[in-house]
C-alpha cells in the first residue's frame, strides 16, 4: 500500500512538471523507503529489490531512444532485469537484508550523479532538486552515504586539478604535488599510526580486506577484491571504449570517488569505528556492506554503458 | 652523495652520445661499481671510491662547460621527464625507507652482513661470506655509505632501490623513439602513466621490494632491461645501447651466482641475432665481457663455460634453422632425444642416490602444482588477479601474438626472436630450478623447515620481471603516443602488482628490533668479541642481532629456537650441550626464553635466584663457564 502511495506521489510530481514518470518515482520511492523504515524486516528485502531493479531500469531506459516499440521495450525490460539480477547476485556477499540498504545506496548515488549530469546538459532546476532529494536520502540511509557524497565531491576537485595540470602540461607541478601528497600521508602515518599497535593492526586488516578476498569478494565463482573491481572496470573501459570523453569522465569520477571513499573509510575504521567494533570481536564490522556502494555504482555505470551501446547500435542499424 | 655523482656521469655520457640521460643512469652506477670492484680485488677498495668521485667531478665540469656553450641542446638530453620521474622515485623511496632495518630483508645474514663487512673493514675480503657470494651490490652499497659518511641500514636499502628504478629508466626513452609527442599535455600524461608503471614493476608478484636489501629483483631487472637495450640497439641502430646491454649483463653475473647461468641461456638468442647481423666483434664482446667480469668474483670457475656454451648453442641453432635440411634436423632431433632420455634417466638415478633424504615425489608434485595452479604457499603471478606461471606465460604469448598481428606497429625480426628466446629461456630456467629443488636446495632446507620449496618465490619472480620488461618496452615503444593504450598497460600492471604489500610498506611501520642493553654498562664490543645468542620467540631475531653487533661475531644457539625445535621435533638440549655451545663466548644475550629454560639450565647461572631471560646480557666466566648478569 505504502509503495503505491509513493508511486502515486511520484506520478503527481511528473504530471506537475510535465516530465516522464520515471524521473520522479525513484527519488520519492527512495525517500519513502527510508522515512517509513522499510529495511528492518524481511519485507524490506523485497522492497529494495523492487526499488533496485526500478532504478537500474530507469538508468538504462534513460539511455535508450524513446521512439522504440513495445517489443523492444519488453526486450529492454528483460535485459535490464537480468542484468540487475546478475549484478546484485554477484556483488552482494551474503546477508541480503543488511546489504540491501547499501545496494540501494549505491543505486541512489549513481542516479544522483545521473540527475547532476542531466542538469548540466539541460539546465532544468528540478533535476537539481531530484539530485538533492537523493543526496539527502543517501545521507539518512547510512553514514556511508555521507562519506560517499563527500568522496564524490573530493573526486571532482581532484579531477579539476588533474585537468588543470594536464592543460598546463607542467610535469614539475605534478611531481611537486605527488611529493607533497606522499609527505602528507607519511606525516599522517607517523602521527596517527606509528607506535599504536591497535591502529596498526586495524590498518593491516583493512588493507588485507581491500586487496584480497578476505572479507569482500565480487563474483561468487571468480572472486575479485573490491579494488580489483575498480581497476578491472577502468581496464575494460579503456579496452572497449572509443574516444567517449563523457563516459571517461563519468567512470573516472566514480573510480576516483570510490578510491577516496575507501581512503576515508580506512581513516574512519582506524580512528573511530574499530574502537566500537572491537566489542563484537572484530575490527571491520560492515566492511563488506560499505564497499558494496562503489561496486554497485561501477556496475550500474557498466550496465548503462552497455545498454547505451546496444541501443545506439540498434538505432544505427 | 654518490648518487648525485652518478647523475653527473650519466649527463656527461648523454651529452657525449647525444642521447637522453635516462639510458645511462644505471649504466653509470654499473661503471663506477665495476671500477670500484676492480680496485677492491686489488685490495685498495677506498681508491676505487675516490676514482669514482674524481670521475663524477670531471663529468660535472664537462656538463657545466657544455651548459655554458650550448644551453638549449643540453635541456633535451639531460632535463628529461625521466630525470624528473627519477627524482620523484628517489623521494618516495626515501620516504618508504626512513628507519628501515635491512635485517628484515630475505637472506639478510648473507647480503647485509657482506655489505656491512665491506663497509667496516674497508676491504671486501675480510667480511663473512666474502668468498661464497659475489659482492657487487655490497660494493655499490659501500660507495653510497662511504659518501654518506657512516653506516645506515636505511641508506643501504635506499641506495639499492634507487639502483632498481634507475635500471628501468630507459623505458622512458622508448616513449619518444618512434613518434615525437608533440602535444605537451599528452606527453605529460603518458610520462606520468609510465612513471607509475616503472615504479610498480618491481612489485609485480614480489613482496616488499622497496623495503628490502636483496639481489634477486636487481638481477632480474638487469637481465630483463639488458635484453631490452640489446633489442633497441638493433632496431634503433644505436651502438651505444650495445654497450649499455653488455654493462647490464656484466652487472647481472656479479649480482647473484645464478646470474651467469640465466645470462648464458639468454645470450644464446642475442648471439643468434648478432650472427644474423654478422657482428662478430660484438659477439666476442658479449661472450668475453661477462666471463671477465665473473672472473672478478671467481677466477677459475666452470660456470663461465656456460657462456661459451651459449655461443656454440647459438651457432648450432642457426645451422638448424638456416640450413633447413630435414636430414640434418632429423639427425639432430634424434641425437637430442636420445641424449635427453638417457641423460634424464642417468640424472634421475644419480639424484636418487646422492640425495636420499629428499622425498623427490613430494618435491616434484609441489613444483608442478605450483606451475599450473594458484598456490598461496609457493608462488603465482599477480595479486588481485592471480595467475599460475603457465597461464601467465600463455597470456604473455597471446598478447605478443596479438601485437604481431597488428601490421601498423611492425614487430621486427630481432624483436620476435628475442621474445621467443626469452620465453624459451624462462622454460629452461624453470627446468633448472626444478633440478636444483630436486637436489641441493631441498636437501639443504627440507629437514630444517619441513618445506621443500623454501625460497621458491624469490627465484620465480625473476620470470615475470624479465618477460614484462621486454613486453612493456615493446608496447611503450609502439603505443607511446596513445594515452588509451598506456592506460590499459597501467591498469594491467596495477592488477598484477602487489599493491597490498606496497601500501603496507608505506603505511605500516614495523617496530624496530634493537639491543640497547648491549651498549649499556661495561660491555666491550670490539672485533673478535664473540656473543652467544638465545632466542625462544616464535620467530627468532638472530639476524637483527648478527647485523647489529658486527664486527663482533655471534654464536646463535639455534637448537633452542622454537622454529628449529618444531622443525626437527626436538626437546631441549642438555645442560652440557648448551654449556659447550657457549664456551667460546665472551657474553651471552638472551632475547627471550621460557620458564622451562630457567628450570633446565639454572646451574649455568652464577646467581640462580636472579635469572633474567628477557633481553638480558650476561658475561661468561672463562674459568667456571657460569653466566653473570650484567644488564
Amino acid at each position: 500500500m505504502q509503495i503505491i502511495v509513493l508511486f502515486v506521489i511520484g506520478a503527481l510530481c511528473s504530471a506537475l512538471f510535465g516530465r516522464k514518470i520515471e524521473l520522479f518515482v525513484p527519488p520519492i520511492l527512495a525517500v519513502g523507503a527510508i522515512v517509513l523504515d522499510f529495511f528492518h524486516d524481511y519485507y524490506g528485502l523485497y522492497i529494495w529489490a523492487i526499488i533496485g531493479c526500478y532504478f537500474g531500469m530507469l538508468i538504462f531506459r534513460h539511455c535508450s531512444n524513446t521512439g522504440i516499440g513495445w517489443g523492444q521495450k519488453l526486450k529492454q525490460f528483460c535485459l535490464v532485469l537480468t542484468f540487475m539480477g546478475v549484478v546484485l547476485f554477484a556483488s552482494i556477499p551474503s546477508d541480503y537484508l543488511s546489504a540491501g540498504t547499501y545496494a540501494l545506496l549505491g543505486l541512489m548515488l549513481i542516479w544522483m550523479l545521473e540527475y547532476l549530469y542531466m542538469y548540466r546538459e539541460e539546465k532544468r532546476g528540478y533535476y537539481l532538486i531530484c539530485a538533492g532529494i537523493l543526496a539527502v536520502a543517501s545521507i539518512f540511509t547510512s553514514r556511508a552515504g555521507i562519506v560517499m557524497i563527500i568522496s564524490l565531491a573530493v573526486a571532482s576537485i581532484i579531477m579539476r586539478i588533474v585537468v588543470f595540470i594536464y592543460n598546463k602540461g607542467n610535469g614539475t607541478l605534478l611531481a611537486l604535488l605527488v611529493c607533497i601528497m606522499a609527505t602528507a600521508i607519511y606525516v599522517g602515518r607517523k602521527k596517527l599510526i606509528d607506535g599504536d599497535g591497535f591502529r596498526r593492526d586495524v590498518l593491516n586488516t583493512f588493507l588485507k580486506s581491500l586487496f584480497t578476498t578476505h572479507r569482500y569478494s565480487f563474483g561468487r565463482a571468480i572472486g575479485i577484491p573490491v579494488l580489483g573491481v575498480l581497476i578491472i572496470s577502468v581496464l575494460l573501459f579503456l579496452i572497449f571504449s572509443r574516444k567517449n570523453l563523457k563516459a571517461l569522465r563519468e567512470i573516472m569520477l566514480i573510480t576516483i570517488g570510490s578510491v577516496v571513499y575507501i581512503a576515508f573509510l580506512c581513516g574512519l575504521y582506524v580512528l573511530k569505528f574499530a574502537y566500537e567494533n572491537i566489542q563484537q570481536g572484530e575490527y571491520l564490522t560492515g566492511f563488506e556492506n560499505y564497499v558494496l556502494i562503489p561496486v554497485i555504482m561501477t556496475m550500474c555505470f557498466w550496465g548503462k554503458s552497455l545498454f547505451f551501446r546496444i541501443y545506439k547500435e540498434g538505432r544505427s542499424r | 652523495m654518490i648518487i648525485l655523482g652518478v647523475l653527473f656521469i650519466a649527463a656527461a655520457i648523454a651529452l657525449l652520445t647525444k642521447d637522453r640521460i635516462e639510458n645511462y643512469i644505471a649504466f653509470s652506477i654499473i661503471i663506477i661499481t665495476l671500477e670500484t670492484y676492480v680496485f677492491a680485488v686489488a685490495g685498495i677498495i677506498e681508491a676505487g671510491f675516490w676514482v669514482a668521485v674524481l670521475l663524477a667531478i670531471c663529468s660535472l665540469i664537462y656538463v657545466i662547460i657544455r651548459l655554458i656553450r650550448d644551453k638549449l641542446n643540453i635541456i633535451g638530453h639531460v632535463f628529461t621527464p625521466a630525470l624528473l620521474a627519477f627524482c620523484v622515485f628517489a623521494f618516495l623511496i626515501v620516504l618508504l625507507n626512513v628507519e628501515t632495518q635491512a635485517a628484515r630483508s630475505p637472506d639478510s645474514p648473507f647480503w647485509v652482513v657482506i655489505a656491512k663487512g665491506v663497509h667496516y673493514y674497508n676491504d671486501f675480503g675480510k667480511g663473512l661470506f666474502a668468498k661464497t657470494h659475489p659482492q657487487y651490490i655490497a660494493i655499490w652499497g659501500y660507495s653510497c655509505m662511504k659518501s654518506f659518511g657512516k653506516w645506515s641500514d636505511s641508506f643501504l636499502v635506499i641506495s639499492n632501490n634507487i639502483y632498481k628504478v634507475s635500471i628501468l629508466l630507459p623505458l622512458f626513452s622508448c616513449l619518444s623513439v618512434r613518434e615525437k609527442v608533440e602535444n605537451k599535455s599528452k606527453g605529460l600524461l603518458n610520462n606520468a602513466i609510465l612513471s607509475v608503471i616503472v615504479f610498480l614493476i618491481p612489485y609485480i608478484s614480489a613482496a616488499g621490494e622497496y623495503k628490502i636489501y636483496a639481489p634477486d629483483m636487481l638481477m632480474a631487472l638487469l637481465l630483463g632491461m639488458g635484453m631490452v637495450m640489446f633489442t633497441r640497439a638493433i632496431t634503433e641502430e644505436k651502438d651505444s645501447f650495445y654497450l649499455v646491454a653488455i654493462a647490464y649483463f656484466c652487472a647481472a653475473v656479479l649480482t647473484k651466482r645464478i646470474g651467469i647461468a640465466i645470462l648464458a641461456i639468454l645470450l644464446v638468442w642475442c648471439i643468434y641475432v648478432l650472427l644474423d647481423e654478422n657482428r662478430k666483434a660484438l659477439i666476442a664482446a658479449f661472450v668475453i665481457c661477462p666471463i671477465l667480469t665473473y672472473a672478478l668474483f671467481k677466477r677459475v670457475n666452470t660456470y663461465s663455460v656456460m657462456v661459451i656454451g651459449a655461443l656454440f648453442a647459438a651457432i648450432v641453432l642457426k645451422m638448424i634453422i638456416e640450413k633447413k635440411s630435414w636430414m640434418l634436423n632429423a639427425v639432430l632431433a634424434i641425437i637430442a632425444g636420445v641424449v635427453g632420455v638417457f641423460g634424464g634417466i642417468i640424472l634421475a638415478r644419480k639424484i636418487a642416490d646422492k640425495y636420499p633424504s629428499v622425498d623427490h615425489l613430494v618435491v616434484a608434485k609441489s613444483f608442478f602444482k605450483m606451475l599450473i595452479s594458484v598456490d598461496d604457499k609457493y608462488y603465482y603471478v599477480g595479486n588481485m588477479v592471480k595467475l599460475p606461471v603457465v597461464l601467465f606465460l600463455i597470456c604473455v604469448v597471446a598478447v605478443f601474438v596479438l601485437l604481431e598481428r597488428r601490421k601498423e606497429i611492425h614487430i621486427t625480426k630481432a624483436e620476435r626472436i628475442i621474445f621467443i628466446g626469452i620465453i624459451v629461456s624462462m622454460l629452461i630456467y624453470i627446468a633448472l630450478l626444478f633440478y636444483l629443488y630436486m637436489t641441493q636446495i631441498s636437501a639443504a632446507t627440507g629437514k630444517l623447515f619441513e618445506d621443500s620449496l623454501l625460497g621458491l618465490d624469490r627465484y620465480m619472480k625473476i620470470i615475470p620481471i624479465i618477460i614484462l620488461c621486454f613486453v612493456v618496452s615493446i608496447v611503450v615503444g609502439r603505443y607511446g603516443k596513445s594515452s588509451r593504450v598506456m592506460g590499459i598497460l597501467l591498469m594491467t600492471v596495477l592488477v598484477i602488482s602487489n599493491l597490498n604489500i606496497l601500501s603496507k610498506d608505506y603505511l605500516i611501520k614495523e617496530d624496530n628490533i634493537s639491543f640497547p642493553e648491549l651498549r649499556a654498562g661495561n660491555i666491550e664490543l670490539k672485533e673478535g668479541t664473540n656473543l652467544g645468542y638465545i632466542d625462544m620467540d616464535e620467530i627468532s631475531h638472530f639476524r637483527f642481532f648478527q647485523i647489529d653487533i658486527l664486527p663482533c661475531t655471534m654464536t646463535n644457539v639455534d637448537e633452542l629456537s622454537t622454529t628449529y625445535r618444531k622443525a626437527n621435533n626436538m626437546e631441549y638440549i642438555s645442560v652440557d650441550e648448551l654449556s659447550k655451545e657457549l664456551e667460546d663466548c665472551d657474553y651471552v644475550y638472551i632475547y627471550s626464553a621460557d620458564d622451562q629454560f630457567q628450570k633446565l639450565y639454572n646451574e649455568l647461572f652464577y646467581d640462580k635466584e636472579k635469572i633474567k631471560v628477557d633481553r638480558a646480557v650476561y658475561s661468561v666466566d672463562k674459568d667456571t663457564g657460569l653466566l653473570m648478569l650484567l644488564n
